[in-house]
């Protein structure tokens, strides 16, 4: 009985070896080599939109800083022209 | 322009009482000393102190408002020299050539002041008055002048760049992966969106060069201003018109992004 037992754990212990896994552990292993599916492209699509709207959206933000910019330059240019420059 | 501004105050120091003549018959109604031009011609002489009068105006109290104006003046000019140092769309030329300007009239301002502060004479005090506001004419063109150029700036280093790089980003996304999005109202914001930047682009350019417009706007003098107090006027319409096209050409993008997502 011992030695079947010990058989089977020896059988176990190297399966585990195989797959990089410890006996003990109930770790999933990474995948290697994974044959690229639609999940993997998906996540690849996705990636480059936020890249896009991100690129995006950064121009708007600055857009809006310098229109901000233009519209308080003419809002001063135009308090200064207010101001009485005659003796 | 610093030229022209120092020829201009040095004239209407040296000619004296005849400055004031000149001011007025360019114009200059203000209240304050307008009634003093006749009056000085034959004070010319009169004697120093602050007992001298002229259209009943005393020395001191010339130089005191000399000083309030000079103290005015240089309180903005330290501001605006503040706020174009500070900002960064500004091309290294144009904020070369309005700091020019600026730093030119503060130290002018100063010089006269103190100038004013040493008049011995009613005649000549009102004299250097003048020319504060003639030679100069900070607030009516100086500071209009580098607000205006620092927003043709603001629109065609800030925004034009911005909204080229979305165009083509967008462009690019609905010829590609996005096509299916591009239904015939993005095509119309997408056109009206090259519309606009063309009428940025247009508007700024006005004048000589890729910034003509601010080009144009540096190269007004006081002189320039005292014939036409309208000088700056087709610059600020100009102006507003750009602006007014970054706001809807920055609602297309806005628009299509929506579209898109």
């Amino acid at each position: 009985m011992n030695r079947l037992v010990a058989a089977i754990a020896a059988s176990l212990a190297l399966g585990a070896a195989a797959t990089g896994c410890h006996p003990s552990s109930n770790a999933v292993p990474p995948p290697v080599n994974r044959p690229a599916g639609n999940s993997t492209a998906n996540s690849v699509a996705s990636s480059t939109d936020q890249s896009d709207l991100a690129a995006l959206n950064a121009d708007l933000a600055g857009i809006d800083a310098a229109t901000q910019a233009a519209t308080e330059d003419v809002g001063a240019a135009d308090q200064a022209a207010a101001e009485n420059d005659n003796p | 322009m610093n030229a022209a501004k120092g020829a201009l105050a040095a004239v209407a120091v040296a000619a004296g009482v005849t400055a004031g003549v000149t001011a007025g018959a360019a114009g200059l109604t203000g209240p304050a000393f307008a009634q003093t031009t006749a009056s000085t011609s034959a004070n010319t002489n009169a004697g120093p102190g602050t007992s001298s009068r002229a259209g009943g105006h005393t020395l001191s109290a010339v130089q005191a408002k000399a000083a309030h104006a000079v103290s005015q003046r240089v309180a903005s000019l330290n501001r605006a020299i503040s706020d174009i140092n500070a900002n960064k769309n500004l091309t290294s030329a144009d904020r070369s050539a309005v700091l020019q300007i600026l730093n030119g009239d503060l130290s002018a301002m100063n010089t006269l002041g103190a100038k004013i502060a040493a008049d011995t004479t009613v005649s000549q005090a009102v004299a250097d008055y003048r020319s504060i506001f003639t030679g100069y004419r900070v607030y009516a063109l100086a500071l209009p002048q580098a607000r205006l150029v620092a927003a043709a700036d603001d629109l065609s280093v800030g925004v034009v760049p911005r909204l080229t790089d979305a165009q083509s980003r967008l462009q690019a996304l609905l010829s590609g992966k996005d096509a299916s999005k591009d239904t015939p109202a993005v095509q119309a914001s997408m056109a009206d969106l090259a519309k606009q930047i063309s009428g940025i682009t247009t508007a700024i350019s006005a004048g000589s060069g890729q910034n003509g417009l601010a080009t144009s706007i540096l190269a007004y003098t006081p002189a320039q201003w005292n014939a036409n107090h309208s000088l700056l006027d087709p610059a600020h319409t100009q102006i507003q018109t750009a602006r007014a096209d970054a706001k809807a050409a920055r609602a297309d993008v806005k628009s299509v992004i929506q579209a898109i997502k």
